[in-house]
């Protein structure tokens, strides 16, 4: 049994698994990306038996990992599509988290643990549209985004903040929400995917505990360092990268925000980007 | 033209400044973002800054490029060469101009003050802090942060990172040093460490000097 083909930011793929319960939960997952728009090469994921009791994930005959659980392969291909998706993509790509509201997109580019995919995943809950929890795509000319809608990779530490995103799939082992929770934004319930967008706010969130959660508008020089420190493969791109967000944050509000408590985040967002879709 | 040795030397009035064909500038709402290419460096100049920086064209002295912006902006000629001094040195001192030749002849001597209109490096150094208790494993490094209730243990390139943060440094120092020891793509080593580092800084086991 296989997916669908998806497309992730170009990188084109389908899974192919001879566990039904696999090839179900990954088309869940991946719901909320987009049909191939061209033809081109499709990446192959496999996740089979290897062995009596043991698992191996394959992407175009190439073992990326093994377990006994089978479900616990999903979340190592869903950071293998990641990887792929970004480092092969033709767009301009930041490392942020994206939703839609009324007045437009709001970006909200960080690093690793400063609470990116937690941010997303309130606003998403609020009933922000979702474009992504990991790479803000733009294009090069018209700076427009197109939405990567990955599943939501939510850490431990959030958990408790999102009780009824818990997954829950038909698996013997939990191996699939061991160390993360991979979470399609369709299972927040929220409004459905936004495909393309605008960017109209930008927010570099930063978690901090017990801090004051409030936003600082920041100007707009200042805005196009913090993108680009944010930019995938930014050394690569170079002048290109930064011509295009020069051209990028006229249209933008620019803020930076520590978060210490998410409710008042996600409002504070919501008062500024006007809420729903 | 005077022209003290080297980079981060005193400016003098009569010296001439060029920007360097290394770095990469662009303009937003008057200020400016530099992209030193030579150093794969970012620098932020506020307004000030970026009208001088625009304006240091190799052939222009500093004190020309005063009296100039000096009726422009309508502004005390004294005032504004001391400010212009100021830039251009903060601008020497990151490495964002042309080097200047061997100093052949004295030159005037500017004294005087003003806020620093070139930002520091935006990249911040880090060391370790040197109340964090640490102990070094076979292949591993555990790190009691003096605020922290549990060790952190490093493992990976932890270690090594650990080690270097004896010195203050910037990620991207720190990961051009490790792309050399493992022989990997800097971009590639440098996303590894830097979790590590923001969760060291997290923890409270590294201070910025």
């Amino acid at each position: 049994m296989r997916t669908r083909p998806f497309d992730a930011l170009g990188w084109s793929f389908v899974v192919v698994s001879d566990d039904d319960r696999i090839v179900e939960y990954v088309t869940e997952l991946y719901a909320g990306l987009a049909d191939l728009e061209s033809e081109g090469i499709v990446h192959e994921y496999r996740i089979e038996e290897s062995a009596p009791g043991e698992h191996d994930l394959t992407v175009d005959g190439e073992r990326l990992g093994a377990d006994g659980d089978p479900s616990a392969l999903v979340a190592t291909l869903v950071h293998d599509v990641n990887r792929r998706a970004i480092d092969t993509t033709e767009l301009l790509a930041v490392h942020a988290g994206g939703v839609v509201g009324a007045e437009g997109a709001v970006v909200l580019p960080a690093h690793m643990e400063a609470g990116k995919t937690t941010l997303t995943a309130g606003l998403v809950r609020a009933g922000f549209g979702y474009l992504t929890d990991e790479a803000v795509a733009f294009d090069w000319d018209t700076l427009d985004i197109t939405a990567y809608a990955k599943p939501l990779s939510i850490d431990p530490g959030a958990w408790t903040l999102f009780p009824e995103l818990e997954p829950g799939a038909p698996f013997e082992g939990t191996g699939y929400k061991a160390n993360q929770w991979q979470v399609p934004a369709g299972a927040i319930g929220a409004a459905a995917t936004t495909k393309r967008a605008h960017a109209r706010y930008v927010v570099f969130p930063r978690y901090r505990a017990d801090a004051r959660t409030e936003l600082e508008p920041i100007g707009r020089a200042e805005a196009v360092v913090e993108l680009a420190r944010n930019t995938f493969h930014f050394r690569t791109h170079g002048r290109r990268a930064l011509d295009a967000l020069a051209r990028l944050v006229p249209s933008l509000d620019c803020y930076r925000m520590d978060v210490g408590d998410l409710g008042t985040a996600v409002a504070l967002i919501g008062d500024l980007a006007g809420g729903t879709t | 033209m005077s022209a003290p040795d080297g980079v981060g030397g005193e400016w003098h009035a009569d010296d001439i400044a060029e920007r360097s064909p290394a770095v990469y500038a662009v303009v937003v709402d008057g200020e400016a973002v530099l992209l030193d290419e030579a150093s794969d460096r970012l620098h932020h100049l506020n307004a000030p800054a970026a009208l001088v920086w625009a304006c240091l064209d190799g052939h222009t002295t500093v004190a020309a490029l005063a009296r100039e912006l000096s009726d422009e902006l309508a502004e005390p000629y004294d005032a504004v060469l001391v400010g212009t001094l100021d830039i251009v040195s903060d601008l020497d001192a990151q490495q964002l101009l042309v080097p200047r030749p061997p100093k052949d002849a004295p030159g005037t001597r500017v004294d005087g003050t003003s806020e620093p209109a070139v930002s520091e490096p935006l990249e911040p150094r880090w060391r370790r802090r040197p109340d964090a208790l640490w102990r070094r494993g076979l292949d591993a490094v555990l790190v009691l942060p003096v605020d922290a209730d549990e060790p952190v243990m490093l493992t990976g390139t932890g270690p090594a990172v650990w080690e270097l943060l004896a010195e203050p440094c910037t990620v991207p120092q720190l990961a051009a040093v490790l792309s050399e020891v493992y022989d990997a793509e800097p971009a590639t080593v440098e996303a590894d460490v830097r979790p590590v580092v923001d969760e060291l800084v997290r923890l409270g086991a590294l201070e910025s000097p």
